[in-house]
């Protein structure tokens, strides 16, 4: 038996699907940017141009536990880390990061982790053709330590893959988050999904 | 164009577990608390090929793998069928792992040090055809690590759900199973 959610009462019957969003896009109350310009677009993805930060607030919220981000991105020049900080209130934490990473450029393989920074790295981004992430955030918005994992494809030498996975270790409850190239600036657009919990 | 939702709740039709407690929510997902053995039945069915798994977890102590049996009508199947490939990137370390012939796959890793997070793909586990899993998963052994893994399963036979298992250690959190639409 299908149930289509939001139509009627939920059925005592066994039910094996809810026919709803797997994923909801979670329109940011507002958005902070650091130069270029930014904007929400109508159907709640924002799109950004020369910014070196971005940050989406309450996108986080009490109706999902995990979250999917999307973003499409490229610098205006060089090979870039992309920073994350984690954010309550319009204020970003900037302690109590761990970030493990693990790249890919053609045959060679290199990882590296840094424990208690005040950021979170969690892709790359290149100014030589485009750039792609997927980012995973477990549990920002309750009361608990959060995980955050993240893959990112890049132009760096043609082709460059980096694999990322961060935990912040505060029980904070965020509501937003913020993010950026390590230098230069960055163009693209993004949007968060709420899981179904 | 079909509009449709893309990713489809899967709700369980029953829940099998030993431990504190394991229950499914309003979502379609389940939370649970402090169990060494957790089994889905029903997520699987003949509407989608293949789905996503969804998990947020901690454990009471340690560091521990997640091992994963397909199950079918309630029951595991724990034969040496299951055949995986794991990669850790632990600091500056980059290993691989591989087991072939196992009775159960070793599909994420689970820390106690704070809360770790798992995407898992599961393709074609309903259909009488080998399913394969990959899954990426963030933990906090040392306060963060990656494990990705893959697993393939070698026998040609249907399943309807599975059963997770932290090896020597109770596992709590919330995992919801999605359907891919078609």
């Amino acid at each position: 038996m299908k149930l289509f959610q939001g139509f009627g009462a939920v059925s005592s019957a066994v039910i094996s699907e809810i026919i709803g969003p797997g994923m909801v896009l979670m329109n940011p109350t507002s958005i902070d940017n650091s130069g270029g310009s930014a904007s929400i677009t109508a159907d709640g993805q924002v799109t950004f141009s020369g910014v070196t930060t971005l940050s989406l607030n309450g996108v986080f919220t009490s109706n999902f536990n995990n979250y999917f981000v999307s973003v499409r991105h490229f610098v205006a020049s060089g090979d870039v880390n992309l920073d994350f900080y984690l954010r309550s209130n319009g204020v970003n934490n900037t302690s109590s990061y761990t970030r493990q990473y693990y790249d890919q450029s053609n045959s060679s393989y290199t990882g590296g982790r840094s424990t208690s920074s005040s950021w979170s790295v969690m892709g790359v981004s290149s100014a030589s053709n485009r750039s792609g992430s997927t980012f995973f955030f477990y549990g920002p918005f309750l009361t608990q330590p959060t995980a955050m994992g993240g893959i990112s494809a890049g132009g760096i030498s043609g082709a460059f893959m980096r694999q990322s996975a961060g935990t912040h270790s505060q029980s904070v409850s965020y509501d937003g988050f913020t993010f950026g190239p390590n230098s230069s600036t960055m163009t693209g657009a993004i949007s968060v999904l709420g899981i179904r919990s | 164009m079909t509009i449709g939702y893309g990713l489809i709740s899967m709700k369980p039709s029953s829940v099998n577990f030993a431990g504190t407690s394991a229950k499914t929510n309003l979502s379609g997902g389940v939370d649970f608390s402090s169990v060494t053995s957790l089994s889905l039945n029903g997520v699987f069915t003949s509407s989608y090929e293949n789905y996503l798994l969804v998990i947020n977890h901690t454990i009471n102590s340690g560091s521990q793998p997640i091992y994963l049996r397909l199950r079918a009508s309630g029951t595991d199947d724990s034969g040496t069928n299951y055949a995986f490939q794991n990669l850790y990137a632990d600091a500056t370390s980059i290993t691989g792992l591989r087991g072939t012939g196992q009775a159960q796959a070793t599909i994420a890793h689970t820390d106690s040090t704070t809360w770790n997070g798992d995407q898992a793909y599961i393709y074609s586990p309903f259909l009488s055809s080998q399913t394969a899993t990959r899954n990426l998963n963030v933990n906090s052994f040392s306060s963060a690590r990656i494990v990705d893994s893959c697993c393939v399963h070698a026998v040609s036979s249907s399943y309807d759900g599975f059963t997770l298992i932290p090896n020597g250690a109770s596992m709590s959190g919330n995992l919801h199973v999605f359907g891919y639409e078609e």
